[in-house]
Formats: C-alpha cells, structure tokens, sequence
C-alpha cells in the first residue's frame, strides 16, 4: 500500500491544480460572452464537478504520467465584443495561464514558509507547495503542447492562417494518437525540456 | 455563503488533509535527508553499519549510533571498496520484487498501452457503425406504431353511415375471425377510401382501428419514395412483417397516389422505383394467409390515377366514397366538435350546419376551434363567462372564408407588392364599386385579371380584388 499513499501525495495537487484549471476555462470564456459553462455548474473550483474519474483519479493513482479533467465546454458563438477565433485562443489560454499563476503563488508562500521553524501541519503544507510549483509548471508546459485535444492545439485553432486550416483539420483527427504517441516517447523526447522544467521549478523553490 | 461554495470548501479542506495524511504516511517511514558529505565523513571515520540503494542517486545509510538517513550523491567505486573490505556491502531495495512487483511496475504502461488500443478500437467502430446504421435505417418502415390501439371511436365520425357500415364488418372480422372463416367468406382484405380533402379518411381508418381493439400502422405513400432504388420495396415488406408481428393490425396508407399511381407512365428510374415499391405491396398484400388478422386500409384523393391492379379484387377491392357532407351529417359532425365546448342557447347547430354548407370535416373542426379561441379571448367583455355564442361562430365563419380568399377588397399589402406593376400612366380614370358598398375613385394604374389598382386624388394607392368589384365605370363629373 505504500506505493498507493505515495501517488496521493501526487493525485491531490494535480486534483486540485486541474480543478483550477478548468474553472479558468469557464472563467475566461464567461467574460467573453459563453455562460455555457457557467450555466452548466462548470465556474466553480469545486474538484467534484470537473472530476474525470478515470483521466484525473484512476490514472494518476495507477502511476500513469498523465492526467485530464472532464472538459469544460466553450462555445465561440456565444462570444460577444470579441471575434471568435481570439476568444477561442483566450478561453483555451486561460488554462496553462491558471497553471503558471499557482505555480509562482505556491512559489511565493513557499519561499518565506520553508525559512519558518518547522511544525508538522505546516511541513505538510510546505510538502504540498513544493510538489505544487513542479506539477503546475509541468501542467502549463504539457497543455500548451499544440496537439490538438490539448489547450495548445485549441490555441493554434485561432492561429492557424485560413489556407492551412484544411491541413491541420485533418491533423486534429489523428491528434489523440499524435498525443500518445507522444506520451510512450516522452522520456526520450522530453529529456531536454522535462530538465529545463525541474531547472525551473528548483529555481522558484529555491533550491 | 451558498451551498455549492461551501461544498467546494470542503472538498478542498478534505483533499488538502488526505494530502497531509499521505504526506506524514510517507514522511514517517523516510528517514531525514542528509547532504552527501556526512556520507563521506561518515565512512571516512567507520560509523557505518549498512548502506541501501533506493533508487537512483539516493542511498539510505545507517550508522553505529543507531541512525538511519538518507543521502543523494554517487557513491564512489573507492568508497563502495572501503565498505567492502569492512564488509558491508550495498544493500539493493528494489521496492518491490518478484512477480507482483514487475507486473506493478508495468502496469502504467499496460494501462497507457490500453487507453491507446481501445481508443483507436472505439474511432474505428463509431467509423464503421456510421456506415452500416445510416444504410440498416434506411431499409426500415417508417410507419409508426401506436403503442395502443387508437381511442377514437364510429361515435366520433360524424355522417359517413354508409361507409361506417361496410367498416363494422372489418372490425367484426378483426374481432371474430373464426366466424366469418366458418361461413367461408372471403374478408375484405384492403380498403380504399377516397374523398376530398379533409373530409375523415384518416379519422375512419383509426375509428376501425380502436372499434375492433388491434394495433395501429400509420404511414404515408410518399415515405416509401426514396432516393435510393429497392428502398421502398424494403420499406414495403419491412411494414407488412412489421404488422403480421403484431397482429391482429390495421395499416393505414396514407396518399396512395403517390406510390399506387397507374404503371408505365412517365419515364426514368424514378418510376421503375416507384413501380418496384407498388410490385410489393401487391404481393405482400396477396401474401397474407386468409387467417392473417392485417387489414390494409388506403386513402387517397385521386381514385382516377391509381393503378388498376391496385384496386383489382383480393387488393383493395372495397373502394368506399366519401361524400360531401349533407346538412344532417353536418350538424351529426358540428356536435362532436363542440362536445365538451360550453354552448350558450342561442347556438342551433343544425343552422350553422346549414350555413356553413360545403365544408369538409376538417372545415367544421376548424370552425369550432375558431369560434372557441374568440369566446376565450371575449371573456372579458363577456364578464368572466366563457361561452360558445352565436356571434363567435359567425366571426370563425367569416375569419374562415376570409382566409380562403387570397386578398381582401381593399388591400395595402398588396399595393407595396405590386408597385412594379405600376404602369404610372394613370390616364383613364375610373370608379370602381365594391360588393360592400365602398367606392373607390382615381386613376387606374393596373388591372388584370384578379386585381385593379387606383391612384386617388390625394396620391395614395388602392388595390381592389376583381371579384369584389360590382361595377367600374367613369368617375361621374364633378356638378
């Protein structure tokens, strides 16, 4: 069972981050005009309503290096004041920004924190901001990866010049294998930037 | 604070302490991390008992004064040769070991290895289903059923006796096939009905229906014309399987004509489709065993252009007209549609059946219905009582005709559509006279044969419909 205990020290943070996450979708695309979301419960950051029990429970839990949420539902039409392309890029921006933004918060209280004498509550608080600052970099970094089902590819959605648009529909349907294919490779693939990541996320804590 | 902030609240405070609670389970059992220089002092100066691998660059050292920390550095080929020669050798912690422990270590990759074969397995059925469902579909009838039979009753049709009549020996076959079996009668097997438009055709086939108790098909003849060839045909047996499965079973085909039109005219596939469709309702009409409780009921209003063998005996060999409706059928049919509407006294339906002469069934429904929404609409000048009147029927009645008449005497909408037609030239005046008795004078800027059009005096345009027209003649001088 120790394994188990030690994937919650991992599941929580991502639980949370990921609840984060999606309410900064809903969030965004609220502003912008789309209430879908918000009608649907989805603006909350409540970790129940944006639970994908197998994507941000099981999988983490079994040891799998990836993690998702139930989608929160964007509807360009909806925008208002602004064209839908940008709002479909803000909406699906809104995201990793959420994740950057709570890895410098978790960094900032980390940081006069870990100076303090240590008390058991607060350790464990300390423990859950450190595991926060990688996790959430890691979070920002692996959605802006311009595939498709991730945020980035809804990012290159809004950029993607009229003539190409075709050429990358017809990428976007191979995207979820593009994305696993991606995942099997990532140890070797990954190497350099996945280093680049814990260079920045020790830089934040401080180490 | 609402109810669904305060749940996010906990959700968090619980998260947040099954984290803490995970983190002192894991903290317990490591031991304090030192850095990797008291290893070296450590070893320089003996007080090590043992050193464990855990995982990569990180060693667990335990030291003759009974502490145990941990340490992450690489340990030098020469300090692992000092420790051996005290003999003390690495301690490998793999974790978990054996079988259970391989398979745990694979099972990420199992599982990432299984969300990718399933999903792919998932994209390529949706791809294929799409296919196979679109063209499966199509092959159905598209008759709808009724879960039970109908509730409408002979009660309900208004006049019609005579066709009512030949009907109850259907609905007498349906109910007691053995009898008529003994006699040896041959049942009508398929029904057609014609009349006008509106004038009960459906309303009977579903009288039939709920008079003997059976089931209910509805379709109609076009749903069977399709696009695609030998659908229909298929569309055909599927309905007639469809309804011996349920039998005993009234089929009601609606607009015959549109497949049980006379063979070989027109030219083209088209036809040849449509020729396929009517081959199989032929067959499967001849195809019902005599004690197949099916009974196939047609309506359409163009008797003339239906395909004989369509109407030969053994196939709809019953043809009943459906007449206009006379002055007692009439009223028979105005009291069913005012059935459960409150009539004041001074309403003698027999007179309205009188005026309202001509109508169909569907025309006398309507006007019930009309005359209904005007009493609702009255009750507050009527003091709160909602009542049928007289005076509502006679607005229904001429909102009614009204509608029929494809413009009113003096019609503005009709100038605005029409400005295009304006001749402009405006030299011969005229005064025109109108069935109500309004007179229109100016000059007349078009006329045809359903409307003149007048510029007045004072600029403005007026269209008359024609027939409304008594009398055009030249505007009389001025005295």
């Amino acid at each position: 069972m120790d394994w188990l205990v030690a994937r919650l020290t991992v599941l929580v943070p991502l639980w949370l981050s990921l609840s984060v996450h999606e309410w900064a979708h809903a969030w965004t695309a609220n502003r912008l005009g789309d209430d879908t979301a918000r009608l649907m419960g989805r603006m909350r950051v409540d970790p129940l309503v944006h639970v994908d029990w197998v994507g941000t429970v099981l999988l983490p839990l079994v040891g799998v290096p990836i993690g998702w949420a139930k989608p929160v539902p964007v509807n360009p039409l909806r925008f208002r004041g602004v064209h839908q392309d940008t709002g479909l890029l803000l909406a699906a921006g809104a995201g990793p920004a959420s994740n950057l933004v709570l890895a410098l918060l978790a960094a900032l209280v980390h940081r006069p924190v870990a100076l303090a004498p240590a008390h058991p509550v607060g350790s464990g608080l300390l423990a859950l901001l450190a595991v926060a600052v990688p996790l959430n970099l890691g979070l920002a970094a692996f959605n802006l990866l311009p595939v498709p089902p991730l945020d980035g590819g809804r990012i290159v959605d809004g950029l993607v010049p009229y003539r190409w648009r075709p050429h990358w529909a017809r990428l976007q349907v191979v995207g979820p294998f593009l994305l696993a294919a991606l995942l099997i490779g990532a140890e070797v693939a990954g190497a350099g930037p996945l280093s680049a990541l814990a260079a920045a996320s020790d830089l934040l804590l401080g180490r | 604070m609402t109810p669904s902030s305060r749940r996010t609240l906990l959700v968090w405070l619980a998260l947040v302490l099954l984290f803490l609670g995970a983190f002192w389970l894991v903290q317990g059992e490591e031991p304090p991390e030192q850095p990797w220089a008291q290893v070296e002092q450590d070893i320089a100066q003996d007080e090590v008992l043992g050193v464990r691998w855990t995982e990569d660059m990180t060693y667990e050292v335990s030291t003759r004064d009974g502490q145990v920390y941990r340490s992450r550095g690489v340990l030098a080929p020469e300090a692992i040769q000092v420790l051996a020669e005290r003999g003390i050798y690495l301690d490998y912690d793999l974790g978990l070991v054996g079988l259970a422990g391989g398979l745990l270590g694979l099972l990420p990759l199992l599982v990432v290895a299984l969300v990718v074969v399933g999903g792919l397995a998932w994209f390529l059925r949706r791809l294929r289903a799409q296919g196979t469902a679109t063209a499966d579909q199509m092959r159905k009838s598209r008759a709808r059923l009724l879960e039970k039979p109908p509730a409408t009753r002979f009660s309900d049709v208004g006049g019609c006796d005579e066709a009512k009549a030949r009907l109850s020996d259907v609905v007498d076959f349906l109910q007691h096939p053995d009898a008529w079996a003994q006699a040896g009668a041959r049942v009508p097997r398929g029904i057609l009905l014609e009349g006008p438009p509106g004038s009960g055709k459906t309303l009977l086939a579903r009288a039939v229906a709920g008079e003997a108790g059976v089931r209910f098909f509805v379709v109609s003849g076009s749903e069977f014309v399709e696009m695609f060839v030998g659908v229909g045909a298929a569309r055909v047996r599927d309905l007639f399987e469809q309804a011996s499965k349920n039998a005993p079973a009234v089929i009601f085909i609606d607009e015959l004509d549109a497949i049980g039109r006379r063979r070989g005219s027109g030219i083209g596939h088209w036809n040849e489709e449509r020729e396929q469709t009517l081959n199989q309702i032929l067959v499967a009409m001849d195809g019902f065993e005599p004690q197949a409780r099916v009974v196939v009921i047609g309506a359409t209003n163009r008797s003339d252009i239906l395909d004989p063998a369509l109407i030969r005996p053994g196939r709809f060999d019953v043809r009943l007209r459906i007449p206009p409706l006379d002055q007692a059928a009439a009223t028979q049919v105005l009291r069913i549609h005012a059935q459960g509407k409150p009539l004041a006294p001074d309403v003698d339906l027999a007179a309205w059946a009188e005026r309202a002469a001509g109508a169909t069934g569907a025309g006398l429904e309507q006007l019930c219905n009309e005359a209904a929404l005007l009493a609702v609409r009255r009750r507050a000048e009527r003091q709160g009582t909602v009542e049928l009147r007289a005076q509502d029927l006679a607005d229904a009645l001429a909102a009614l005709r009204a509608q029929g008449e494809a413009f009113a005497p003096l019609d503005q909408a009709l100038v605005d559509s029409s400005w295009q037609l304006s001749r402009g030239d405006g030299s011969q005046q005229a005064r025109v006279q109108l069935a109500d008795g309004t007179v229109v004078e100016g000059a007349l800027v078009w006329a045809d044969g359903h409307f003149l059009k007048l510029r007045q005096a004072d600029g403005r345009e007026v269209a008359v419909a024609r027939r409304h027209v008594v009398r055009v003649e030249p505007p009389r001088e001025p005295a």
